[in-house]
């Protein structure tokens, strides 16, 4: 543990961080709708194109504005989704880990069946 | 030769699980937070590196699983116990592999601790919510990134003052 800081650290660092990068810059469209699901199943799908709101079964509220998706008034207690703020590109995500709450921008319009 | 008895380890062993434990509840106060799900500074990470480093990487293993667990338990984040296992063993079995190629200084393998940390729990995450997660991955891994380099520090600093980093069964030990 006391041994010194090499370069090979600093090659390891950076393409860890190079490897996110690249991910990151991948580029994306503009989704076209928002797919809600709580513990992994789809409990709604919002269009992206009209205004709307979602109430979860436990509290909170996905909300659709302008083309770009928000969680409101969520329960849980580290409020991290609410901080994640809007999206609105295909693929972006939202996430409340305590809740089991997940929204995810989707390409398609009618990807969702029943 | 009374550091090799293995009441001692065990004694070791939980003096250090129940400082890692003080340190994630004092991380769970914290008045901030880092804007990202799932990421945390993992302060409890420099007590697991401490393990790797000065005990062997089954104890390292076993230290990380019941530390997810006691935490999960103790700060009341049941639904996070899963979440932090996978990425906890991830992690530790990364930096055990790191470690062992003798490449890598604890700045390397906290480093990529910290990011193994964040992929298991974005696996964990792809399993049981969906796997629209990963597009979080260079949020996630870089945020980690900077908290595995963060958590390094005090390690660091733990390692000029001679003796306290002394392995199980080290040389000031012997000496007895």
């Amino acid at each position: 543990m006391n041994q010194k800081v090499r370069i090979w650290d600093f090659l390891l660092i950076a393409a860890l961080v190079a490897a996110c990068a690249c991910a990151w810059l991948i580029p994306r469209e503009t989704g076209a709708s928002a797919t809600v699901s709580v513990d992994g199943e789809i409990v709604a799908v919002l269009p992206l194109s009209q205004e709307g709101e979602f109430l979860l079964p436990m509290g909170g509220r996905v909300v659709v504005r302008d083309g770009k998706v928000s969680l409101c008034d969520a329960v849980c207690e580290d409020k991290l989704c609410e901080n994640m703020g809007e999206i609105s590109e295909e693929g972006q995500t939202i996430l409340c880990l305590p809740l089991r709450v997940s929204v995810v921008i989707s390409g398609e319009v009618d990807a969702y069946v029943g | 030769m009374w550091d090799k008895s293995p009441t001692r380890r065990i004694a070791r062993f939980a003096l250090l699980l129940a400082a890692a434990l003080i340190l994630s509840w004092v991380e769970a106060i914290l008045p901030f937070q880092i804007p990202v799900p799932g990421v945390k500074l993992g302060f409890a990470n420099i007590v697991l590196l401490y393990v790797l480093y000065t005990d062997s990487v089954p104890s390292a293993v076993t230290f990380g699983i019941l530390r997810a667990l006691l935490s999960g338990f103790f700060l009341g984040r049941l639904s996070g116990i899963f979440f932090s296992l996978c990425g906890t063993v991830l992690a530790v079995c990364g930096m055990a592999l790191l470690k062992k190629c003798r490449c890598f200084s604890s700045l390397g393998v906290s480093v990529a601790g910290a990011v193994l940390h964040g992929v298991g729990q974005l696996c964990a995450a792809s399993l049981l919510l969906t796997p629209a997660v990963w597009s979080m991955l260079p949020l996630v891994g870089i945020s980690s990134a900077a908290c595995g380099v963060v958590t390094w520090l005090p390690l660091r600093i733990l390692g000029r003052y001679e003796g306290i980093l002394e392995p199980l069964g080290g040389k000031n030990m012997n000496k007895d």
